[in-house]
């Protein structure tokens, strides 16, 4: 090495300080596109069960036969981080956390997520449906509201059987019956 | 903020079962200068009779499984085990395959897990600090889960 490299080396290393990154003192800063987490919001998802389908090691599992309720956990100790199921999800149910990057724990069973999708009932013939996602309610209706969700979970038989006439009908009732605030 | 200062310099053994290289180079990374582990003490040791920690990766491969017990037999009490990524915490991707002898948790009690598919440098280092406050609170005799006060981000609370 010349000495005019070795003698650059020198004023950079007294003008710019030391190279360690002064972690823990600084929280950690992460790299652009960094992948992290993935977050769920059961308010979106419309439980088409693409993002079980793709996920490599599994770690999504899913039941809807337990009860009134689309059971959803992601297990952090499986998962790889590699996002294909927010790449896969249709609507924005699945979101990455791309801003912290340490998950360290003394307990592993505390790394889950448990969420779910509840069913609700068709106002017009009363079966049970899995609850609509909102970007499906907003994209039908141009606003998410108590009023539009129940317009929104009309059931695919009755929208295939019945006239818009018997639809508009059940669901005025409904909304009579259940007092669901008006817009 | 305080940072833990341990008393004694933490030796850590680094133990491969069997594990696809991810979590090992990162591991090395946390030593080298950029990250500096070796300014909490931490020295990697060749043999596991000197280790008070036993940083391992990997899912226990079925062949592997016979000297991962022998090694961690061979540290000597008290000591503390770090798990690195999600291969030795629940298997991973090789998750019920026919060559893997289950999850380290499952053959030895599992002190600090570290989550990651491999985790950032500095997620180990939390890790081993976790474990240096572990194995100070087994010295003096009143370890359990929940008294371990660093947080995820390396400071104590």
């Amino acid at each position: 090495m010349p000495f005019g490299e070795i003698f650059g080396k020198l004023v950079d290393t007294l003008i710019g300080g030391p190279v360690v990154k002064p972690f823990p003192k600084e929280p950690v800063k992460v790299p652009p596109k960094w992948r992290g987490k993935p977050q769920y919001d059961s308010e979106d998802c419309t439980g088409c069960r693409q993002c079980e389908r793709v996920c490599p090691p599994s770690a999504i599992t899913i039941d809807d036969k337990k009860g009134d309720f689309f059971h959803y956990e992601i297990d952090y100790g499986v998962c790889i981080y590699c996002w294909y199921c927010i790449d896969a999800c249709p609507t924005t149910a699945l979101s990455g956390d791309d801003k912290s990057g340490l998950y360290v724990d003394t307990d592993r069973t505390k790394e889950k997520l448990n969420d779910g999708v509840p069913y609700v009932e068709c106002p017009v013939c009363g079966s049970k449906i899995l609850r609509p996602a909102r970007t499906l309610v907003v994209r039908q209706f141009k606003k998410y509201t108590p009023e539009t969700l129940v317009r929104a979970s009309v059931c695919p038989k009755c929208r295939r059987e019945k006239t818009p006439e018997e639809i508009e009908a059940g669901i005025e009732k409904y909304i009579e019956e259940h007092a669901v605030p008006r817009d | 903020m305080d940072i833990l200062k341990p008393e004694k310099s933490l030796w850590i053994y680094h133990l491969n079962t069997g594990s696809c290289n991810g979590c090992d180079i990162e591991i090395l990374a946390a030593l080298t200068p950029k990250y500096d582990a070796e300014r909490f003490g931490v020295k990697l040791v060749g043999s596991p009779r000197h280790a008070d920690i036993v940083v391992a990766t990997g899912p226990v491969t079925a062949v592997a499984k016979e000297s991962v017990l022998r090694v961690i037999d061979q540290v000597p009490d008290p000591k503390a085990i770090v798990v690195v990524g999600v291969c030795g915490i629940t298997g991973g991707v090789f998750r019920g395959g026919y060559s893997v002898a289950g999850p380290l948790d499952t053959l030895v009690p599992v002190d600090v897990y570290v989550f990651g598919c491999p985790p950032k440098p500095e997620g180990i280092m939390v890790g081993i600090l976790k474990a240096a406050e572990v194995l100070e609170l087994k010295r003096k005799g009143n370890y359990h889960k929940e008294v371990v006060k660093i947080s995820e981000h390396g400071e104590t609370i």
